[in-house]
This record gives C-alpha cells, structure tokens and sequence, in this order.
C-alpha cells in the first residue's frame, strides 16, 4: 500500500514538474494566435524594410560611410511577453562593427583580448498583442568590461525587456534607419541613466576632440561618447571553371570608425569659487535643451530654445499626472513617438498629423495648453486598432481625448477649463465630472461613465458625446459620431494605473 | 405549471425591458436662500444632500452673457508654480484640525467655478457638490472671499473672448 502511495506521488510530481516547465509551450498551444510568429515578422520587415539596414549609427560619419547589414531570419527567435511578443533578429553585417566603453578599449589595448571589442546589435520586432500593432528597431547591447569578466564574457543574453540577470552597461535603440532614438544605463539589472540624442544638427562629430569623455563647450558638462569599431572582413572563394566555392571568412584588425554620442552630464558649482561642489545632475533638461523625456516622445524637435523650454515644463506637469505617465510609457516603451514638432502660424492651437506623425503648435504660447491633448491623440493612433487612420474623421477621438482631459485634471486637482464639455452655460458636465470621479478621487471606466446620474440630468458619456459633436459653438467638432467606436484610451489608463 | 413559468419569464422580461427607465429617474430641484454676514446665497439642492451655492449678488451669470464665444483651447496656471493657491486658500481658512476633519471622509469634497478675466483676475465663483452638513455658508463666504482675491496665469487666451470660465476641486486630504 506504501509502495503504491510513494509511485502515485512521484507520479504525479513528476507530471506536475513536467507540466510546470512546459507551461509556455502549452500556453502557446492554447493559444497559438498570441503575438506574432517569426513569419509575419519577416512578412512584416518585408513590407516596411528600409533599403537594407543602413547602419549609419546616429550623425557619426565613419570611414566606410553607411555599414549595410540584413536581418538573419534563421536565427531569429521569439520572446513572448503578457503585452506583447518580439522576434529578435541577429544582423548580418558587411564588416563587423561594435561600441566600445572606454574602459574596455584599455582593456583591448592591455590584453590583446578581442572580446573587449564586442557589443550586440539586433532587430527588434515588438507586435503588440492587443492592438496588434508592429513596429520594428534595432537594439545594441553593450555590457560594461566589469560586468563580461564577471559573466566570463556571456554577456550577451539580453532580449528586449528581459535583461540578463545583473546586467550593467548600455542599451542603445536606433531605428531601422540607423538614426538612434534612446538609450539606457544599467547597473545590476536596474536602469540608472536615461540616454538621448542630441539634436545638434550640421556638427559633424568627429571634429570635437576625439576622446571618450570630452569637456563640451559648457565648461560645466561633459559630453560622453561611445567609440565604434569596425573590422574589414573579405569572403575568400576560390573560383573554377562554371562555378565558385567559398574558402571562408578572414578579417582584418579593429580599427576606431567613429563615435557615438551617449549623454551628457553637467555639474553644478557650489556658488562661489568656481570649483565643482557635488550635487550632480544628469540629463539635458536645462535651458534650451530637451530633456530625456521629450526626446523619447518626439523624434525631431523643430521648436527654438523657448519652444523647447516650453514643451520640457508641459510635459514634466502631464508626466507628474498618473493617466499621461502610463500613455507615455507604453508609448515609449513601444517607440512610438511625434516625428517632427514644429510651429505650423497657419494651424490650430495644436494638431497631431496622424499621416506624417507630426506635431505642431500655432505658435509657442500653445504650446502649454495644446500638448495633452496632442499626446492623448498620439496614444490613441498608436493604441487603437488599426490607428486614427483606420476610421472617419470623428468627434469619438476628440471627445475621448477631451474627456481624458478633465478627468486627468479633476483627480489631480488642477484648473480644469472643461474641454468636452458641449453646454458650458449648463451644470449638466461640471457635475456629471464630480459625479464620476467620486468628488475627484477617483478614475473612472467606461462603464462608469455610462451610468446616468440624476445630478446631471441623467445624461451619460454618450450623451455629452452627440452633444460635442453638434455644440454650434465648437464648429471644429461638429464631426460624425461612430456609434460602434468605444473608448479605449480611458480603459487603458484605467487599466494600468501609473505602470 | 408550464404557464406558471411562462408567466413568471414574462414579468422578468418586462422588469428588464423597463429596468433603464427606473434607474433612470428625474429629481426636483430645491432652491433656498441663506443669509452669512450680511451676504445672501443662494441654495441649490438636486436630490442629495449635495448643493451648489451662489452669491445671489454675484456676477457669474453676468459674465457668463458678456463673456464671447467659447475660448478653444486655453489652460489655467498657478501665477506661482511652485504651490497651488487653493492649498494655500484653503490651509488660511480651515484650521488644520478642521481640515483633518474633512479630509477624512472624500464627500466632503466639492467644486468651485470661476470666472476670470483677460487678466487672470478671478471676478465670480460658485460653489458646487457642497455638502451643507458638513461644511458651513460662514466657510463659503470666507473662501469666496479669497477666491475673489485670486490671480491665475491663461495660457494661449483667446483675445476675442472677454471671460473664462474654469472649475477647481477642493479636496481636503491635499492639504494635510
């Protein structure tokens, strides 16, 4: 009977281990749909690739010119996430290139050790399982020298948003064009530093002066560049008569091809003395300069130094808001972003161009008033299926982005002008705003929000919304209604409170 | 038994089909005028024990005629960005422990409605969603008072467009 007992268990311990780690598999075979296969990456590579990958690494100018390199489908693998799934695609490149720190270009130099001189680029493709939207990058990993002596130089088993335990050095994203986005710093698995481009256009990089840190103009900042390191490589064939058979591969030696820009950080003096006093500050927030933030949000900043002084301050105050601070990062953390911001005198306060990604503003003052409400509709072309694109020009969109608004301002005790509201000369919106955010402490759902309360004449969200579109008083809005079309932005942010 | 069940289906769907209406109601609105110091306001209630109270010699009605056409898209700031003045209004009329008090329940919470000019100056205020147990008219007045006192920063302000109109919360639990 004991014996019988013991078998049973093991049994069904071992079944239980067995089902344990293969959970994944059979998740997939439960749902075989979730995320993209390494097909449709490819299909969709295929319909949106740039004219090969040019690896032309931000505005640095290296002695080859563009390195052009092609996405190796047949080593690429999928990493599935709860929101999301992406293909990984190593590159096949003409040469072989790497960034490399400064540390680990002594120790290049000191040992002769050729895996100092490595960094990983790939292709990211990310599908977002929800709305299933694709986009694609390129992400370079470049482990600190500390960290690939302390893995024995396998430092290379991060995939994009799963870091390798402890990791700590660089994360670098450009886009499939070779321009660089962003980038990160880790130190022990955890982001410490956000990295940015400068937007200092017509510099050619190469003439500051060519060392791993150098002091900027700004006696006060050091800009911090990243040295590139390309290595010639020659297929060897030896030819017959009809016919060629390869001989393999040799490559020459490393050689300094360039440098990238990473950050800059600047110092404070203490007041006084002139000599720096500590108290540190990283970014590039100060007058003029964008801050890390609004690089991440927008890919060409067009605006003069006030402009961009202004956008830092109206960001910052949206970013300290729980709602717009999960909008921003699912759209930073799937690289969607403005393309090009700049003053449009002929245009509206504000307008998101969903065609052209563009953002532009009237002139600088709309500047702090007309950016929630481009960025909400930034989310929402990024967010719902099929984009701002895939429908009519509506008052749903408009009205959602107004609603997210005044809700946003509401919990976060602002000043609130009411921008959905369709009666300003009735209290039906004001207190239906109390009503459904419990007195302002409290975001609601959709579902909330089609509730009729009696204190604003029981009219709902659908309500106000026919009413927006046919207030006389906002002809710009006076768009059809799609009566199939719900909210989903609101849901979202409700959904994911400041994730 | 079969038309027992039929029947008892029946009133069920009818209960369905009629259960949006029910919720659905309409409330009577009360309206009251109260006296404070020799200024009179007017109550009104829309059902619950919420009320939304105005100076009866206020001009928020008048401005709301005289102010133009609705300024599109225009934002309200702090004059000074590093406080939010109705934190310090409100730390300046209720004592600490009374904002303890309030804080502790979040219907205690309510609105205020402006109207200001070109300038920023705040010229007429109403109070909405006030629950009269539990905050007094002598606090109203005293808060109208500062409110009246206000200046705000508008930013892309519409030069056609004589007033604006905005809505702040008061919410207690902020001023602890």
């Amino acid at each position: 009977m004991k014996k019988k007992f013991i078998i049973t268990f093991a049994f069904f311990t071992l079944l239980a281990l067995v089902l344990f780690s293969c959970r994944q598999d059979i998740g997939n075979l439960i749902n075989p749909d979730a995320g993209i296969s390494i097909t449709d990456a490819q299909s969709w590579y295929e319909s949106n690739k740039p004219q090969g990958v040019q690896l032309e690494f931000a505005k640095v100018k290296t002695s080859k010119g563009k390195l052009y390199g092609k996405p190796d489908w047949k080593h690429a693998y999928k990493v599935d996430h709860p929101d999301f799934t992406t293909v990984q695609v190593p590159l096949s490149v003409q040469g072989a290139f790497c960034f490399i720190t400064p540390e680990r270009k002594k120790a290049f130099e000191t040992t002769g050790d050729k895996r100092y001189v490595e960094s990983l680029t790939q292709m990211v493709v990310v599908n977002d399982k929800k709305t299933g939207k694709t986009t694609g990058f390129l992400m370079t990993i470049i482990p600190d020298k500390e960290y690939q002596e302390a893995t024995n130089f396998k430092a290379f088993y991060s995939s994009y948003k799963k870091w390798q335990k402890g990791y700590s050095g660089l994360i670098f994203y450009h886009t499939l064009e070779g321009k660089f986005t962003n980038g990160w710093r880790f130190a022990n698995g955890e982001v410490i530093k956000s990295i940015t481009p400068r937007e200092d256009s017509g510099i050619d990089l190469q003439l500051k002066t060519p060392s791993a840190q150098k002091a900027s103009a700004s006696s006060d900042c050091i800009d911090y560049y990243y040295e590139i390191w390309s290595q010639n490589c020659t297929d060897w064939y030896t030819r017959y008569e009809g016919y060629s058979s390869y001989n393999g591969t040799s490559c020459g030696s490393w050689y300094q091809d360039g440098y990238q820009y990473a950050y800059t950080e600047c110092y404070y003096s203490g007041g006084g003395g002139g000599s720096d006093a500590g108290g540190g500050s990283s970014g590039t927030s100060g007058s003029g300069s964008p801050s890390s933030s609004m690089t991440a949000i927008a890919a060409n900043i067009l605006l003069d130094s006030e402009g961009i002084d202004l956008f830092n301050k109206a960001l910052d105050k949206l970013l300290e808001q729980c709602g717009y601070s999960t909008m921003y990062n699912y759209l930073t953390g799937m690289h969607f972003n403005f393309n090009t911001v700049y003053i449009n005198p002929t245009g509206t306060t504000g307008g998101y161009n969903y065609e052209t990604g563009d953002l532009t503003f009237k002139d600088n003052s709309a500047i702090t008033s007309g950016l929630a409400e481009e960025f909400v509709h930034l989310f929402q072309d990024h967010y719902y299926s099929g984009g701002m694109a895939g429908y009519i020009h509506n008052a749903n969109f408009e009205f959602e982005a107004k609603v997210i608004q005044d809700l946003e301002c509401m919990i976060n005790t602002g000043f609130c002008p009411y921008y959905g509201d369709p009666d300003s000369n009735s209290p039906n919106y004001t207190n239906w705003m109390y009503a459904v955010t419990k007195n302002n402490t409290y975001f609601p759902s959709y579902d909330d929000l089609l509730v009729r309360y009696p204190v604003c004449n029981n009219l709902n969200y659908l309500d106000f919304l026919n009413a927006f579109s046919t207030n006389p008083a906002k002809p710009l809005y006076n768009l059809p209604v799609i009566p199939t079309l719900t909210p989903q932005a609101i849901p979202y942010i409700k959904n994911n409170p400041c994730n | 038994m079969i038309m027992k069940t039929i029947i008892v289906k029946l009133i069920l769907l009818i209960v369905l089909i009629f259960s949006n209406t029910v919720s659905a109601q309409t409330i009577k609105k009360t309206i009251k005028e109260k006296s404070v110091q020799g200024t009179t306001y007017v109550l009104e209630q829309y059902g619950s024990e919420k009320v939304n109270i105005k100076n009866k010699n206020g001009k928020y009605e008048q401005f709301m005629k005289e102010r133009g056409k609705d300024c599109e898209s225009f934002a309200i700031q702090d004059q000074d960005a590093s406080v939010f003045t109705v934190k310090k209004i409100a730390k300046n009329v209720f004592s600490d422990a009374r904002i303890k008090q309030l804080s502790g329940d979040d219907t205690n919470n309510f609105g205020v409605l402006c109207i200001c000019n070109q300038m920023g100056e705040i010229k007429a205020v109403e109070f909405i969603r006030v629950k009269t147990s539990a905050i007094t008219l002598q606090e109203i007045k005293v808060l109208e008072d500062a409110f009246l006192k206000m200046k705000v920063n508008i930013y892309n302000r519409c030069p056609e467009v004589r007033y604006f109109k905005f809505t702040f919360p008061v919410r207690f639990k902020d001023y602890i």
